[in-house]
């Protein structure tokens, strides 16, 4: 049996992993359209600083799954699902034909560059390779400002990356908060505090309009009020959006990203996805969304390679919020749906205490916990993940959940299933 | 493959295993001169207790550990020796996936340095540190094989609670 695997990430190592687990002697070829080995993509923003030496970036042997075919700097860009062939373009230009007995597109996403006057040309960024960020490295070196255009979290690790080189950093976000999908209102003001100590300025509720250059240099940004901010350099982190294109070439069913059933099917016979092309069901609101998350990645390559080496595994659902974090020394963990109020069938607790910054947030809906916000103070995050992910009724859990120490023996207590699986795995 | 079984019945929560780990898991190896150490020695394992009754909470090296699969930067992995699941602290960012999924809720923060915290089964020891050290033995380090599936079975529902508790014999 052979496997192809299109894309040597997250989920399509985990895919591989997977496949090799239940089928030893399965040939398993990657394509990668990168010239690098496979890395640990969250930690490009390392790069920009020299903040790790490349090997500790580039994943180990140990954690690559063993006898893989790895094709690095190609680039698949056709697929026939009737004959069961992709054609493939190297770095040189050269074509071949790729034939497979099961096919697992994990093609990721790319980028955003939203529709601002002069973001296209030199001096101009956005973050999600390690070439990427060995470019931003190099527009830093010399340079003086750097303005980021979106908070979120590579907005925010580009803006520290930055920092850290002694650029004056201004980060520009159109919401109201920084990291607004990962953080409400209450936390996104203990974080501004730790980016404001960093010596990074935040302008919140603006955008870009235009980049200016002399040249080839960029000189200054110009916001939609009318504001100039001189730069030498630009760094877009807006979003990703999924890379679809290999997908439609072979006539594959897409809405936002690429459908799949419960088993990380596409709608071909034999060609599976998994990861940040995929469409698929919020596990905690039952919404259909494109995440861009590496423990989603992970979680359903390991799903779509079972089933490819003839497993039968389900596909539960992506978190469309699961992320951890450190930023300004401080720690976050939000999972599920945290930016509701109390109402409406939805009950919210949220508290914060000092001196050192700590805040809680739960989000109830029924007899079932939604959402979790932790600053501060993260120890059994998991567990109440667990309770999220496993739609947990915690109806007789209440008192603990809000308490200052809930543990999961609280949830073995209250919970037959959660005894049997301490007691098993 | 070893691991770590717990008889929560015979749990007094004495926490002798909780001090035992940090020991361990410390430079001098002293109850008394660890203390001082710094990083601040941590323990792995949890004596929780609720409703009055306790129970130890350990990390149960899972099969698909999510902190494995869910690490960005390649920190976590199973070691071929010992079966642990275990943290590079080399590689570990302290970006804290790993609490974040851990269902429970026994990967710890090393704040001084950043890294994450979890069971190693004290590699080298012929028992980890915190069976050695249970005074009553409640903890008990098995080839899960010998831990057979009926008693496991019956601990279940001991520890969550469904029926009267009663001791397996020591050693299985």
């Amino acid at each position: 049996m052979r496997h192809v695997i299109v894309g040597a990430s997250a989920a399509g190592m985990a895919a591989a992993d997977a496949i090799r687990k239940r089928d030893p002697a399965a040939e398993i070829v990657m394509l990668s359209s990168e010239p690098r080995l496979p890395y640990f993509r969250p930690l490009i923003p390392y790069l920009i600083y020299d903040g790790k030496p490349a090997s500790e970036i580039t994943r180990q042997p140990h954690l690559t799954p063993k006898n893989i075919r790895l094709r690095l700097d190609v680039r698949a860009t056709s697929l026939d699902p009737a004959r069961h062939i992709l054609t493939m373009v190297d770095g040189t230009g050269g074509s071949e034909i790729c034939a497979y007995d099961r096919l697992l597109l994990a093609t990721g996403a790319s980028p955003i560059r939203p529709d601002i006057a002069g973001i296209d040309g030199p001096g101009v960024f956005t973050l999600r390779t390690w070439e990427d960020a060995l470019f931003i490295a190099e527009a830093a070196r010399g340079a003086a400002g750097a303005v980021v255009l979106g908070a979120g979290r590579i907005g925010m690790k580009s803006a520290f990356a930055l920092r850290h080189l002694g650029l004056n950093v201004t980060v520009v976000e159109l919401l109201d908060r920084i990291v607004p999908q990962q953080l409400d209102i209450a936390s996104a003001a203990i974080f501004a505090e730790a980016v404001a100590h960093a010596g990074i300025e935040t302008i919140l509720g603006h955008s870009l309009v235009k980049v200016n250059r002399r040249g080839h240099r960029v000189t200054s940004v110009v916001l939609d009020d009318d504001r100039k901010l001189k730069a030498d350099l630009v760094v877009v982190g807006v979003g990703v959006r999924p890379n679809l294109d290999l997908a439609v070439t072979g006539g594959l069913r897409i809405n936002h990203g690429l459908l799949v059933d419960e088993r990380l099917r596409a709608s071909a016979p034999d060609v599976f996805a998994a990861g940040d092309v995929v469409e698929t069901n919020d596990i905690v609101t039952g919404e259909s969304i494109v995440s861009g998350i590496w423990t989603n990645a992970a979680a359903m390559g390991r799903i779509a390679g079972d089933n490819m080496a003839g497993g039968d595994s389900a596909y539960e659902g992506a978190f469309g919020l699961l992320n951890a974090m450190e930023l300004g020394g401080l720690p976050v963990v939000s999972v599920g749906d945290i930016h509701r109020e109390t109402g409406d069938g939805i009950e919210v607790f949220a508290e914060r205490r000092g001196p050192a910054p700590r805040y809680r947030k739960l989000v109830f809906r029924g007899n079932r916990l939604i959402g979790l916000v932790m600053v501060g103070e993260i120890e059994r995050a998991g567990v109440y993940q667990t309770l999220i992910r496993e739609r947990a009724d915690v109806s007789a859990l209440r008192r603990e959940l809000l308490g200052p120490k809930f543990h999961y023996g609280h949830y073995i207590h209250s919970h037959p299933k959660a005894a049997d699986r301490y007691v098993r795995a | 493959m070893k691991r770590i079984f717990v008889r929560p019945d015979l749990c007094t929560a004495c926490k002798t295993c909780e001090l035992a780990c940090a020991v361990e898991h410390s430079q001098a190896k002293s109850i008394f001169a660890s203390p001082l150490e710094t990083p601040r020695p941590m323990n792995r394992v949890f004596v929780e207790a609720s409703d009055g009754r306790k129970i130890p909470i350990f990390c149960r090296q899972c099969d698909d550990a999510p902190c494995v699969a869910a690490c960005i930067s390649g920190a976590m992995f199973r070691d071929p020796v010992t079966d642990a699941v275990m943290c590079d602290w080399g590689r570990c960012i302290g970006c804290w996936t790993c609490v974040m999924v851990c269902p429970y809720g026994v990967i710890g923060r090393q704040l001084e340095l950043g890294k994450a915290v979890k069971c190693d089964l004290c590699p080298g020891r012929e028992a980890p540190a915190c069976v050695a050290s249970c005074p009553t033995k409640a903890l008990l380090y098995e080839e899960v094989e010998t831990f057979s599936k009926d008693k496991r079975l019956a601990f279940a529902a001991a520890v969550s609670g469904q029926t009267q508790v009663s001791a397996l014999p020591a050693g299985g």
